[in-house]
C-alpha cells in the first residue's frame, strides 16, 4: 500500500509540474529561511555552554539604584563581593573575578596595545577554559606569571616556543593614577583560542597578585565602585535568589549609598545585587554598563524565532491553498477509490502522506540551498556558523521532524476536503465535487498577506528608526573628527605642548582633550547641591579642556565657554578621579558648565543658572555657561544632568578635527607627531564617525536580516497567489467565454481577475496595521529619541503588498481576458 | 441478494424538493442478471447508487442479502462494497497516473487479507479473462475506449464480487466494443455474478433476464426475458 501511495504521489508530481515546483518551492524557501533562523538562534543560545562545569557558575552583577535618575544595569561588580559571598554564603563554593584593564605589551622588537584580563590566581579552576599548556591549578600562582592564547602566542612569539618566555607590560590607564613601569612577566600557559560564542575575550591572562595589575588597593576594598567582573561557583541544588537573600544583610553593612552622592539608603537596595548564570550573559546582562561584548538580546531571539514560524507557516498555507484549489483534479480517483472500498481514512493516510513527502523533498531542496549561502550567511553575521549533519544530529532530526509537521499542517485540511468528495456525485458525469471552502481558501491568502504586510510596516519603521537616528541632531557636530587614546603615555605637563604641536598644521582644524568622548559612555558620578537646599541630585561629570564645546560644535544657551585665561577655569584632578585633594589644590569658586538638563534639574532656566553657586562633590563652584543638551551616547539615551569642568591632570582623549579635503595629510601629521612625543608606545585612533555607525550595527544587521526574510514572505505568498490565479483563471475558462460573448472587453476582464484578489490583500491590511502599530509602538518606546508613527509608513507597505500581487496575477488574467471565447464554450 | 422495499430517494434544496426514486419495490436474486431502463433523468443512475451504497436513500428500507444497510456508517459500507460490489462506469473512470495493471490492482489494494504476490495473480487472471493482458504496463491515455472499458470491467471484478453494477457500460463504445463488453458481463453473469446494469439500449438489455422500466423516479414495468 504504502508503495502505491509512493507511486501514486510521484507519478502526480510529474504530470502536474509546474505546481508541484510552487509547492516544493514555496516549502523549500519557508524551511530554507526557517533553518537559517535556527542556526542564527542556535549560535545565539550557545553562548558560554560549552565551557565544562559552567552549569552553577553565575556572574555577580549590581545594578545601582539612585533616586530621580535612570536604573544603571552594570555588568561588573565592587571588588570585595564575590569574595564575601564565598566566605559568608555556604552555597557559594568558589569565586573568581576579573578586571580587564588596557596594556601596553612588548616581546622583543614587537609591541602592541592590548587589553589584558586581570584574575584571581584560580581563575583557569573555576573557568574550565582549553588550557594547551600549562596546569589550570597552576599556572596564574606565581604573580608575575601570564597566560597567552594561541593567536597572541604566535603575534608574539612566531614558531617558536612561548613558555617560559618573557613579555613586558606597561600598564596603559591606570584607574586614574600614572604608572608606566614596565613588568616582565613570564609566559607560564597557552590557551586554545576560544570560540566566538563566549562573553570573554582571553587574550591575556595574568593573576591580580601581580605588580603590574593596575588596580589600586582603595578600588580593590571598596563596595561602592564597580571595577571588576566577578564570578561565584554555587552548589548544584542551590537557588541563586535564597544566596541573594543571605547576602542582601551583608551588602547593607558594608555600602554606604552617600558615598556617591546617593540618598542615605539600605545598602542593598542601593546597589541590587544579581546573579546571571553565565549561560545567559549573552542575551541578557552584556547589554549592561561595562559589558565585555557587543550582545544578543531575548527580544531579537524571540522576534526572529515568530519570523521562523510565520514564514514556514506562509509556505504551509500555500500548499495547504492550492491542494483544495486543485482539488477537483482529483475528484474522479477519490470517488473510484471509494467506489472500490477505501474508507475515509485511508483516503486521509494517502494525502497526508504526499503533503508530507513534498514537505520532505521541500526539506532536501532546502538543506542544499542552505549549504550553498551559508559561507554568505556567515559573512553577512560576521559569525563563524556552522551546520554537521553528524555532528549536528539532533538538530538535523529536529528539522526532519519540523518538516514531517509541515507536511502535515500543510495536507491536513486539503487531505480532510478531498476524502470528503461523495462518489456518487462525481462518477456518473465526470463532473467536480465540491472543493472545499473557498471562504477556507481566501482567509488564508488573508492571513499569508497580513504576515507580509505587517513585517513589512515592521521593515519600514525600523530602518526608519535607524535612519533618523543616523541623522539625528545630536548637539554637536561629528563628523571629521579624529580620536586619540593617550591614556598615560603623556604625563599632564606634555598633553598642552603636545595639543599645540598637533594644531600647528594647516590640515588641523582644532585639538582638544577630554576624559571621555561621545558614545563611550564612561563619566564620573557626582552629586550636586544648591546651597541652603537640602536635596542633593545626581549629575554625571565630565572632564574636557575649554577648547572641546566649540570643537564639537556645541551650542551655547547661556553665559560663556571655560577659558585658558581665566585660572577659575580648572578644577583640581581629584574632583573626577577621587582620591585626596591635593595640598596646594584651591577648590572654591572654580568654574564649570552645565547642560539645560542640568539647569531644570536645579530648578533655573539656562540664564538663571549663570553666575549662581552650586556645591559639586565637596567644593564650590560657579556656573559661568549653559550647554544645550548634547546627546553624547546617541538617541538611545535621554539626556541626564551634566556638569563640565576642566582639569589638565585627569585627559586620556585627544579629539581632533581635521579639515576634510586634507585627511591623509592630517593623519601623517598626527602619526609624525606621536611619533615625536611617544616613540615607545603605538598610536591608537579612530575616526568618531566609525564610532557611531558602530552603534548602529547591530541594529542594521538585524534590520538587513529582517528585511531578508520579510522578503522571502512576500514572495512564498506571491507564489501562492501565482499558482492559485493560474488555477482560477483555468476554471473561469466558460464564464469568461460567456462573458465575451456577452460584451465584456479585455480590460473588463482583467479587472474583474484583479479585483477578485485585491480583495484578500485589503483585508489584510485590515488586520495587520493594527498588530505592526502595537508592536511597533512598543519597540520604539525603548529609543528616548524616534519617529512617529505615520500612516504613510502603513500606506505604503499595503499599496506595495497590492501592487505585487497585481504585478503577480496580471501575466494570467491578461492570457485569460484575451483568450477566444468559442474556444472555451466549444470545449466545455 | 437485493430487497428494495419503498424505497425513496429525495434531493432537497432551500427551495426545490426533488423526488429523484419513489416507492421502489424490487428483489433480485443471486445470479439475476437485471436491465433497469427509462427515459433520461428518471432515476435510474440514483437507483444504481443507492443499490451500490454510493448514495443512501431517504426513506424505505434496502437489504443487501440479510443486512439492512440503513443508518450504517460509511465505513461499513467501504468494506461491504469492497467485499461485495464491483463498479462498471460508462465513462470508464481508469485513473490516469496508473497503468492498466495498476488500475485493476486498486480494487485489491483495500484488502488487507489479500498478499502482495495474491495480488499480482489475480490481476494477471483478470487482464487475461478480458483480454488486456499484453497492455498491462499501457498508460489509460494510450488505450481505446473498447479497451479502457475491458480494463474497467476487470477492475470490478478481480476483487471476484457478488454483484457488478454497470452504469451504461456501452453509452461510449461502438457498437462492435458494446457487443464484447456485454459478452463479458453475460459471461460473469453465467458464472454466478449478479449483475444490475442500466442501459438506453434495447439491443444490450436483451442480455438481461429481467428488464425494469423507471419512470419519473418510480418503477412503472417488469418484464421477464428470460428464466433464470
Amino acid at each position: 500500500m504504502f508503495r502505491h501511495y509512493l507511486t501514486t504521489a510521484f507519478r502526480n508530481f510529474a504530470k502536474h509540474r509546474l505546481y508541484s515546483f510552487i509547492n516544493i518551492a514555496g516549502l523549500a524557501v519557508g524551511l530554507a529561511c526557517a533553518i537559517f533562523i535556527v542556526l542564527f538562534l542556535r549560535d545565539e543560545l550557545s553562548y558560554d555552554r560549552w565551557i565544562p562545569d559552567s552549569e552553577n557558575l553565575y556572574r555577580v552583577e549590581v545594578n545601582n539604584v539612585v533616586p530621580g535618575r535612570e536604573l544603571m544595569k552594570a555588568a561588573v561588580a565592587p571588588f570585595p563581593m564575590p569574595r564575601s559571598m564565598q566566605d559568608h554564603i555556604p552555597e557559594v563554593k568558589a569565586m573568581t573575578r576579573l578586571a580587564r584593564e588596557p596594556m601596553d605589551v612588548r616581546a622583543g622588537d614587537r609591541q602592541f596595545s592590548e587589553t589584558v584580563d586581570v584574575v584571581d590566581p584560580n581563575f583557569f579552576q573555576v573557568f574550565k577554559l582549553p588550557l594547551l599548556r600549562g596546569d589550570p591549578a597552576a599556572v596564574l600562582a606565581h604573580p608575575e606569571s601570564i597566560v597567552l592564547s594561541q593567536s597572541e602566542a604566535r603575534k608574539y612569539f612566531g614558531d617558536a616556543d612561548p613558555i617560559g618566555k618573557t613579555l613586558d607590560v606597561t600598564e596603559g590607564f591606570g584607574f586614574g593614577g600614572t604608572n608606566a613601569t614596565v613588568h616582565p612577566l613570564t609566559v607560564t600557559g597557552i590557551l586554545r583560542d576560544l570560540p566566538h560564542n563566549t562573553h570573554l575575550l582571553a587574550d591575556f591572562i595574568m593573576p591580580n597578585s601581580s605588580q603590574a595589575d593596575g588596580m589600586p588597593q582603595s578600588a580593590k576594598e571598596s563596595w561602592e565602585a564597580e571595577q571588576s567582573y566577578g564570578y561565584v561557583l554555587v552548589e548544584p541544588n542551590a537557588d541563586p535568589q535564597a544566596v541573594l537573600a543571605k547576602f542582601n544583610p551583608i551588602v547593607d553593612q558594608n555600602v554606604d549609598s552617600t558615598k556617591d552622592g546617593s540618598p542615605k539608603m539600605r545598602g542593598s537596595e542601593h546597589e541590587q545585587v544579581h546573579l546571571t548564570q553565565i549561560w545567559n550573559i549573552h542575551l541578557t546582562s552584556d547589554n549592561n554598563i561595562g559589558a565585555v561584548k557587543p550582545a544578543g538580546n531575548w527580544a531579537t531571539v524571540y522576534g526572529f524565532a515568530v519570523i521562523a514560524m510565520l514564514i514556514l507557516l506562509v509556505a504551509c498555507f500555500n500548499f495547504t491553498n492550492l491542494a483544495t484549489a486543485r482539488a477537483m483534479l482529483r475528484a474522479r480517483e477519490i470517488s473510484l477509490r471509494k467506489a472500490v472500498g477505501a474508507t475515509r481514512r485511508q483516503l486521509i493516510t494517502q494525502f497526508l502522506g504526499e503533503a508530507v513527502i513534498t514537505a520532505l523533498i521541500a526539506l532536501v531542496v532546502a538543506l542544499a540551498l542552505v549549504e550553498v549561502l551559508l559561507p554568505t550567511y556567515d559573512q553577512f553575521l560576521n559569525q563563524p556558523i556552522t551546520f554537521d549533519y553528524l555532528a549536528d544530529w539532533q538538530l538535523f532530526l529536529g528539522l526532519i521532524v519540523t518538516a514531517i509537521a509541515a507536511g502535515l499542517v500543510s495536507g491536513a485540511y486539503p487531505a480532510l476536503v478531498l476524502s470528503r468528495f461523495q462518489p456518487a456525485a462525481v462518477l456518473k458525469s465526470n463532473a467536480s465535487g465540491q472543493t472545499g471552502s473557498g471562504f477556507a481558501r481566501m482567509v488564508l491568502v488573508v492571513l499569508q498577506f497580513s504576515v507580509s504586510i505587517g513585517l513589512g510596516i515592521a521593515v519600514i519603521v525600523v530602518f526608519r528608526q535607524i535612519d533618523f537616528a543616523r541623522h539625528a541632531d545630536l548637539g554637536f557636530n561629528r563628523d571629521g573628527l579624529v580620536i586619540l587614546f593617550v591614556g598615560n603615555n603623556l604625563p599632564p605637563a606634555g598633553q598642552e605642548s603636545f595639543a599645540h604641536a598637533l594644531a600647528d598644521s594647516p590640515a588641523i582644524a582644532g585639538v582638544a582633550e577630554s576624559t571621555t568622548v561621545p558614545f563611550m559612555s564612561a563619566y564620573y558620578d557626582a552629586k550636586v547641591q544648591v546651597p541652603g537646599n537640602s536635596q542633593i541630585s545626581p549629575f554625571r561629570m565630565m572632564n574636557l579642556s575649554p577648547e572641546f564645546p566649540q570643537l564639537y560644535e556645541m551650542q551655547l544657551l547661556a553665559g560663556r565657554y571655560l577659558s585658558r585665561a581665566h585660572g577659575e577655569d580648572t578644577l583640581p584632578a581629584y574632583l573626577f578621579t577621587g582620591g585626596a585633594q591635593k595640598p596646594q589644590e584651591t577648590t572654591d569658586n572654580r568654574n564649570v558648565l552645565i547642560n539645560a538638563q542640568g539647569a531644570r534639574r536645579l530648578g533655573w532656566t539656562a540664564n538663571e543658572a549663570i553666575g549662581k553657586v552650586v556645591t559639586l562633590v565637596d567644593a564650590r563652584v560657579v556656573i559661568v555657561g549653559v550647554l544645550a543638551d548634547p546627546k553624547m551616547d546617541g538617541v538611545k539615551t535621554s539626556a541626564v544632568p551634566m556638569v563640565y569642568g576642566y582639569s589638565p591632570e585627569a585627559n586620556y582623549y585627544f579629539s581632533i578635527r581635521i579639515h576634510g579635503a586634507a585627511l591623509s595629510e592630517a593623519m601623517s601629521h598626527i602619526d609624525k607627531t606621536w611619533r615625536s612625543f611617544v616613540p615607545g608606545s603605538p598610536l591608537q585612533s579612530f575616526f568618531l564617525s566609525d564610532s557611531f555607525e558602530g552603534q548602529f550595527k547591530s541594529d542594521e544587521r538585524q534590520g538587513q536580516m529582517f528585511s531578508f526574510f520579510v522578503g522571502i514572505a512576500i514572495f512564498i505568498a506571491c507564489l501562492g497567489l501565482f499558482g492559485l490565479a493560474a488555477f482560477t483563471a483555468q476554471r473561469r475558462t466558460k464564464e469568461i467565454g460567456l462573458r465575451k460573448v456577452f460584451g465584456a472587453r479585455t480590460r473588463d476582464i482583467v479587472r474583474l481577475l484583479l479585483w477578485q484578489f485585491s480583495i484578500p490583500v485589503l483585508i489584510a491590511n485590515v488586520i495587520a496595521w493594527p498588530v505592526a502599530y502595537y508592536y511597533l509602538h512598543r519597540w520604539l518606546e525603548s529609543y528616548a529619541y524616534r519617529i512617529s508613527l505615520s500612516p504613510l509608513y502603513f500606506l505604503a507597505a499595503g499599496v506595495t503588498a497590492l501592487t505585487i500581487a497585481w504585478l503577480t496575477i496580471i501575466a494570467h488574467a491578461v492570457r485569460i481576458a484575451r483568450a477566444s471565447p468559442i474556444l472555451s464554450l466549444r470545449y466545455e | 441478494m437485493i430487497t428494495l422495499k419503498q424505497l425513496t430517494k429525495i434531493y432537497r434544496t432551500t427551495e426545490v424538493e426533488t423526488a429523484a426514486l419513489r416507492d421502489i419495490n424490487l428483489k433480485v436474486t443471486v445470479g439475476e442478471f437485471i436491465a433497469v431502463m427509462g427515459p433520461s433523468g428518471c432515476g435510474k443512475s440514483t437507483f444504481l447508487n443507492i443499490v451500490g451504497m454510493l448514495d443512501s436513500p431517504t426513506g424505505g428500507e434496502y437489504w443487501f442479502g440479510d443486512q439492512n444497510i440503513a443508518g450504517r456508517s460509511e465505513t461499513q459500507l467501504s468494506e461491504l462494497r469492497k467485499n461485495s460490489i464491483g463498479f462498471v462506469f460508462q465513462s470508464f473512470n481508469l485513473i490516469d497516473e496508473l497503468n492498466v495493471s495498476e488500475n485493476v490492482e486498486l480494487a485489491l489494494l483495500y484488502h488487507r487479507d489479500i498478499s502482495r504476490s495474491e495480488r499480482k495473480t489475480r490481476v494477471h487472471d483478470a487482464l487475461a479473462r478480458v483480454k488486456i493482458g499484453h497492455r498491462a504496463r499501457h498508460m489509460p491515455q494510450q488505450l481505446s475506449g473498447g479497451q479502457q472499458q475491458r480494463v474497467a470491467i476487470a477492475r470490478a471484478v478481480v476483487s471476484r464480487p457478488k454483484l457488478i453494477l454497470a452504469d451504461e457500460p456501452t453509452g461510449n463504445l461502438d457498437s462492435a466494443n458494446g457487443e464484447e463488453v456485454m459478452q463479458l458481463l453475460t459471461e460473469m453473469n453465467g458464472e454466478g455474478t449478479t449483475v444490475v446494469m442500466v442501459t438506453h439500449s434495447h439491443s444490450h438489455a436483451e442480455y438481461a433476464h429481467r428488464i425494469v422500466n423507471l419512470l419519473d423516479g418510480a418503477l412503472v414495468t417488469e418484464s421477464i426475458r428470460q428464466v433464470l
